[in-house]
């Protein structure tokens, strides 16, 4: 038991990494095998996750001599360059770990019934969870840029192969962009491994972190042009408008697991990278830039808001929606808040699991009317009741209604950030009405109204297997909806010294401002 | 002059074997052949493979020898640099050998004789590999160029092939001509064909003559043919389609490998401290090649005019950590090229195999790859992935540890962004033949026949390309001692 505990977070990671392995050697024809290898896979790495919330102490943690991570493991790898496996977790990251793999499990269990070529699929799924895995408990540079990248690829196939609408252009594009992005961030953070924090150059993001806190920082002039150098490169996946063009098309054309883990946590990986490498390495930077993140997420809320009003697709309509609400996140990060960032971070846990409730619906009927678009579909609830339900709570909570984890951290996000930034957060404020008119007519639009013939033989939602997933994302959000203590406290712990530390480059900022 | 011929057998040993397998092969063919146009081909290959493996295996138990004395003249090195590339060599003549297998059905003649070109362009490979002078080098160099010529123009009923073998011998004439130029006015300037006397030249704290730097320069240039440097890349695409498919891998791989461990010596064992100098033309050069490489590989429609395309880009890639000149850059571009070695392999194999009833290698043939051999069209988006450096391939690490060596280096930062720019653009290029295998219909269903021996191959790669993308390690170390003596 306790060698498991040590490599907790060794076994989160490998436990996807071995069902891709594993499923390279399964006969395409066993249909079961592949189902029970990839959703085993989720289902282990689920208990593994549950256990990793219960038993992360952030007492333990802060005082564990690891820069406030705990859980760590270290293995040199390449000493020659400086690069060591390394892992570890905070509050930040326990959240994050957890909402990927409900996502995965969820995913895992809505592909249960696909058709074509179910092998390559739940291997590209789980190559692509590895890589999310990775990203969020990796401790060094290289480890994590390479797991970020890992992240982005499986994503063209997933979409290319059984993707839906314009899939070859959509799936391009959200490669090209996500790559761009990401070879924008490595050179940003190769940059910052020769920029002398520490005295030999490393990798190691505890070192570093460790080096800028006790004083050893850039100069405020080199973190100015090495922030926006990270910023722009990891706000491509956030997505920070203008760079989020490839999200609603990609969102839209994905088959519905891709889309529920590329809304639900790939975009969430954007985010992160900023907040565990930006804002505590470069604070001085972030107080520069910071602003410009405020202002630029307006335009996600209201632009990508507007937007999704005028969209036809239901998945486009959620897409757009997505880069509406990544904007609250931003905003939330722009805050440097313990409340707003804090706030952020449960965001991008509610969001994800919310949007992927919201993509699981869609692909649940898509698959049997074959068409997304509000003018040809209505009256589904009569139809598919149990799905249209459930849309309906998903639709709720998208919007902020009170009992639903968005309710929650939406609300952290705007009192956070009204100190700081008032106009923004007014039109943050306007963004939940925006919200609130498209996806009302989203549910109109879909589920209510007189009940169309044309679905007569749509079937609902049967057996444990089909209902699971739903059930699964809908309880998380009423969960940390009606209970959100456990999470935020968790989540708090995390935030709370990277806020201080940018806090106190603004303030010296001040001072020597003034 | 003083010719010590115990160092001379032991630094050429495996030059002599090549030449000496060379001879046994002409041998078997003559007393095997009787008369047949095709000849005993599978006994000479097999003879070939059986020779190249034991080479390799004496290579593998070699050490590196120690620097000559002061003063003594030698014609060649034996210290780790040369024997990773002996090794690199004589593993890719194998896999050319290997791959020229399934291929040779299609030649109406002179199947015999293909491994015995093969063998004795590895020896003038292996030759470069050791050079100390300008004199070994030229020889060595003509050496590869003629036999590879002889190759590339080896299906002599095809149009296209003699095209390309003209190509490669005017174009190679030429840069040949300018090496010579540029070795006289070398030769003139320092009075001396010795590496390590125009180092002193250069370093030596005199002042460097106009005509040492423009016979350098012109040493460049003609090493810039072999490599696939702008603006020597011109031959690359029309040759590499024309040739015979395990010629246009062979090129593809030993011959520009050949071209850059010229380069390298060039670079660190030439000029030394003084290819600071350098820098800029060498960063300017990266810079055209991969605009050209990447840029021109986007419309093509031949495979392998497409994979001349992505070796031009390679080039550039490469060209970027000459320019960089620092031994993690050194580094870099031996790891680089043995991760290349596996994805290039790899990808003619598929090719071999997916163009057996053509005499040309459209990319419409890997059209719907993903239903007609599943495991083809694996092994192709392994290898295309690898080169485009994604992860867990190796490719992307052998990219990252370019990027890492050149971001070191401020004045060097413009390249480092256009090549980032650059890998983008790769990557769409690459992802469209990934396209093309799993999202289009294929044009033919005829079942695809992979034999023993490819399947084997591609398994070899796919894991070695994983195994060197998650642990790399290993490789690591052996690049690292590869360059080491480089720096000493």
């Amino acid at each position: 038991m306790n060698f498991l505990r040590d490599h907790l977070l060794s076994l989160i990671l490998l436990t996807p990494m071995v069902a891709t392995a594993l499923l390279f050697f399964v006969p395409a024809a066993s249909l079961n095998a592949i189902r029970v290898l990839g959703v085993g896979a989720a289902l282990l790495t689920t208990a593994l996750s549950v256990w990793l919330f219960a038993s992360f102490d952030p007492a333990a943690a802060a005082a564990g001599g690891h820069g406030g991570f705990a859980f760590v493991e270290k293995l040199p790898w390449v000493p020659s360059l400086g690069i060591a496996y390394q892992v570890g977790v905070d509050g930040i990251s326990v959240a994050m770990v957890l909402l990927t793999t409900i996502v995965f499990l969820a995913g895992a269990l809505v592909s249960w019934h696909i058709s074509a070529r179910p092998k390559d699929f739940y291997i590209l799924l789980c190559a692509l969870v590895s890589g999310v895995f990775g990203v969020f408990v990796s401790l060094d540079l290289f480890f994590f840029y390479f797991f970020y990248e890992l992240a982005v690829v499986p994503m063209y196939l997933l979409i290319g192969y059984w993707g839906s609408t314009n899939r070859e252009y959509a799936t391009m594009k959200l490669t090209l962009y996500l790559t761009a992005g990401a070879v924008v961030a490595l050179v940003g953070l190769l940059m910052l491994y020769f920029s002398g924090i520490t005295k030999e150059p490393t990798f190691d993001l505890i070192a570093l972190k460790e080096a800028v806190a006790a004083g050893g920082g850039l100069a405020a002039a080199k973190q100015n042009v090495l922030f926006p150098i990270l910023l722009f490169g990891f706000a491509t996946i956030a997505p920070m408008w203008p760079l989020h063009s490839w999200s609603p098309g990609g969102h839209a054309a994905a088959p519905a697991a891709a889309s529920m883990m590329h809304a639900g946590v790939l975009m969430k990986l954007g985010s992160y990278a900023i907040i565990r490498i930006a804002l505590p390495l470069l604070p001085h930077g972030a107080v520069t830039w910071l602003p410009v993140v405020a202002v630029l997420c307006c335009f996600n809320i209201i632009y990508g808001g507007y937007v999704a009003m005028s969209q036809r697709d239901m998945k486009f309509v959620i897409g757009y929606s997505s880069s509406s609400h990544m904007g609250y996140v931003l905003l939330g990060i722009a805050s440097v808040s313990v409340l707003g960032t804090s706030g952020a971070v449960f965001l991008m846990f509610a969001h994800g699991i919310m949007t992927a409730l919201a993509f699981a619906l869609i692909g649940f009927f898509y698959d049997q009317t074959h068409t997304r678009m509000l003018d040809d579909l209505g009256g589904l609830m009569q139809q598919i009741p149990f799905v249209g339900v459930l849309f309906v709570m998903m639709a709720m909570a998208s919007l902020g209604l009170p009992g639903f984890a968005n309710f929650a951290s939406e609300l952290m996000v705007v009192v956070g950030s009204w100190e700081r930034y008032p106009i923004p957060t007014i039109l943050a404020l306007f963004g939940l009405v925006i919200g609130a008119t498209y996806l009302l007519r989203t549910v109109r639009a879909a589920f209510l109204g007189p009940t169309n013939p044309r679905w007569n033989q749509v079937r609902d939602a049967r057996g444990v297997i089909e209902k699971a997933p739903f059930v699964l994302l809908v309880g998380v959000l009423l969960f940390f909806g009606f209970h959100p203590a456990p999470l935020v406290d968790l989540i708090e712990t995390g935030v709370a010294p990277i806020v201080a530390a940018v806090q106190q480059a603004g303030a010296g900022a001040v001072a020597l401002g003034g | 002059m003083n010719i010590d011929t115990q160092q001379l057998l032991a630094v050429f040993g495996t030059e002599l074997g090549l030449g000496l397998l060379a001879v046994l092969l002409i041998i078997v063919d003559l007393l095997l052949g009787k008369g047949r146009l095709t000849g005993p081909a599978d006994a000479v290959r097999i003879t070939a493979l059986v020779g190249l493996l034991a080479l390799l295996a004496h290579s593998l138990s070699q050490h590196p020898l120690a620097e000559p004395a002061a003063g003594a003249h030698a014609y060649g090195v034996l210290d780790t640099f040369a024997l990773y590339w002996k090794r690199f060599f004589l593993l890719t003549s194998l896999a050319v050998l290997l791959l020229s297998g399934p291929y040779e059905q299609r030649l109406p003649a002179g199947r015999a004789e293909l491994p015995t070109l093969v063998v004795v362009t590895t020896l003038g490979m292996c030759l470069l590999a050791s050079v100390n002078d300008f004199v070994t080098l030229f020889v060595g160099l003509e050496v590869v160029t003629v036999t590879l010529f002889l190759m590339v123009a080896w299906r002599a009923g095809l149009p296209s092939s003699i095209e390309a073998g003209i190509k490669y011998v005017v174009i190679g004439a030429l840069a040949a001509a300018f090496m010579v130029y540029g070795i006289a006015w070398v030769y003139g300037a320092t009075g001396s064909f010795s590496f390590a006397t125009v180092h002193q030249a250069l370093n030596g704290g005199g002042a460097v003559t106009g005509a040492l730097k423009f016979g350098l320069l012109l040493v460049l240039v003609g090493l810039g043919f072999k490599v696939g440097a702008f603006p020597f890349h011109v031959w690359i695409p029309d040759v590499y389609q024309g040739a015979p498919t395990p010629v246009t891998a062979f090129l593809s791989v030993g011959s520009k490998a050949a071209g850059v461990v010229l380069m390298m010596r060039f670079v660190f064992t030439v000029l030394g401290p003084a290819a600071a100098h350098w820098a800029l033309l060498l960063a300017g050069l990266s810079a055209l090649t991969l605009l050209m490489g990447n840029l021109g590989a986007i419309p093509q429609n031949d495979l392998k005019r497409f994979l001349g395309y992505s070796g031009i880009a390679h080039a550039g890639f490469l060209l970027m950590a000459l320019a960089t000149h620092t031994e993690p850059s050194a580094t870099a571009i031996l790891f680089y090229l043995g991760t290349y070695l596996f994805a290039n392999v790899m990808a003619f194999l598929v090719i071999v195999v997916v163009s057996r009833t053509a005499d040309n290698a459209s990319m419409d043939r890997v059209n719907g790859l993903a239903d007609r051999s599943p495991f083809l069209a694996f092994a192709l988006t392994v290898s295309m992935l690898s080169l485009a450096g994604v992860p867990p391939l190796a490719g992307f690490f052998a990219k990252w540890m370019v990027l890492r060596a050149a971001v070191e280096d401020p004045s060097l930062l413009w390249l480092v962004w256009l090549s980032g720019v650059m890998i983008v653009v790769s990557l769409y290029y690459y992802l469209c033949i990934i396209k093309r295998m799993y999202m289009r219909p294929a044009l033919d269903t005829s079942v695809l026949e992979v034999s023993g021996v490819t399947r084997w191959m591609l398994v070899t790669c796919i894991v070695a390309l994983i195994v060197f993308g998650v642990w790399q390690q290993p490789l690591v170390e052996l690049a690292r001692q590869g360059a080491n003596s480089l720096f000493t």
